[in-house]
């Protein structure tokens, strides 16, 4: 008896809980809309949102966008990183995460996207790109959208293909056979 | 005595008529947050596109490269030997068997390392074990392995190292003297290893 009234009074929510699946973040990830760098550059200048900065205190102290605030990423989840964005939350203010690239954002955004963050967002193309743009020398090889392919990878396969000829259905058949061969070889016993 | 147990048993009913009223449970993930965001904070998952074109020279037995772009792009071409599971139709349940797999390294891998990174992400929170993250994707790949580039002469021996040997990979997966072997690769497509087949050992003495 006294254990159960003990337990229950004893009982603590746990700090973080998911407020979204897994299969349920893939799916709604395809309709949220990311800060891409231009509507950035007019969010740094209207401030209603806020720049969540989740590199390293030496990247942070080096160089950053003005008014972003530094969670690297090990702390993104301590008690004082939860009270401000639960403070964020509950005020409606977009929180905007980034990190050198998309890449360093994007994992930790989903998870803080299901933990029912759902004013956060990432600025496509990292720090990278926005400080490119503002201070105006884009090299070429800092990428806006990572995912766009910078080859034509149809010309290797082409190249593959005539270098191995109108042979390959034979050979494909023939090694069919020496797998089946060698799985009887494995089912004897001693 | 025996009324004290009356009442104990009558609480402990009154008490158990409570959890008609919890909210079912819905499909969580059973990774803590925390635990999560170290594992989103370790930089172990990514391999280079060096290791990965050595495992696939090497005929790696646990290696499964999962190829994330959508299928126009995975068709035109593909890291040999891979599958195509598109990001968005990856939380599929007929997915589910390929994401997690008992004894195989799977490498995920798209045109950058972002799309890469949210399956990987995905995966994880599944359950999965042994993930990997091909760092820099495709266009990665292309850089490094199918139109290396030639290191300068005060370069560290090991870029020199680097460079031959993806020459000798190059060849390896262009099929200009290997034709078979690469055939063999994209064969290897076909074997899915599902846990179902951890039945007890047929035989034996």
């Amino acid at each position: 008896m006294v254990v159960i009234i003990v337990g229950l009074l004893t009982f603590k929510k746990p700090m973080y809980s998911y407020q979204l699946s897994a299969s349920d973040m893939m799916k709604q990830m395809a309709t949220i809309q990311q800060i891409t760098p231009d509507k950035a550059v007019q969010e740094l200048k209207s401030s209603s949102a806020v720049f969540v900065d989740i590199r390293n205190i030496y990247d942070f102290e080096k160089d950053h966008l003005d008014k972003a605030i530094n969670l690297p990423l090990p702390d993104l989840l301590s008690k004082e990183s939860k009270k401000m964005f639960d403070q964020w939350k509950k005020d409606g203010t977009q929180v905007i995460l980034y990190g050198n690239d998309e890449r360093e954002a994007t994992t930790p955004w989903m998870l803080l996207y299901e933990l029912g963050y759902t004013n956060t967002r990432i600025l496509s193309g990292g720090y990278n790109y926005l400080n490119g743009l503002l201070k105006g020398d884009l090299t070429a090889d800092v990428a806006f959208d990572a995912e766009q392919p910078d080859y034509d990878f149809s010309a290797i396969s082409d190249m593959s293909r005539q270098n191995q000829g109108e042979t390959d259905d034979n050979v494909k058949a023939k090694t069919v056979i020496l797998r089946k061969k060698k799985k009887k070889a494995a089912e004897g016993g001693c | 005595m025996s009324k004290r147990y009356i009442f104990l048993a009558g609480l402990l009913i009154v008490m158990s008529l409570g959890l008609v009223f919890v909210p079912a449970k819905k499909e969580t993930i059973a990774i803590h947050p925390k635990q999560m965001l170290i594992k989103i904070n370790n930089p172990a998952r990514y391999l280079s596109t060096y290791e990965v074109a050595k495992r696939i020279v090497e005929r790696d037995p646990s290696l499964f490269l999962i190829d994330v772009r959508p299928k126009e792009q995975f068709t035109i071409y593909s890291v040999p030997g891979s599958i195509n599971i598109p990001i968005k139709d990856i939380s599929n349940p007929e997915w589910q068997d390929y994401l997690d797999q008992d004894g195989m390294n799977i490498i995920f891998y798209s045109n950058g390392d972002v799309s890469a990174d949210k399956a990987w992400l995905f995966a994880t929170e599944q359950g999965g074990d042994h993930l990997y993250v091909m760092r820099g994707g495709m266009n990665e790949w292309y850089r490094s392995i199918i139109k290396p580039i030639p290191p300068e002469d005060t370069a560290p021996t090991e870029e020199f190292e680097k460079y031959a040997f993806a020459r000798g990979a190059c060849a390896f997966f262009m099929g200009s003297s290997a034709s078979i072997d690469n055939s063999t690769m994209t064969d290897k497509k076909t074997v899915v290893v599902r846990k179902k087949k951890k039945k007890a050992a047929e035989g034996g003495c």
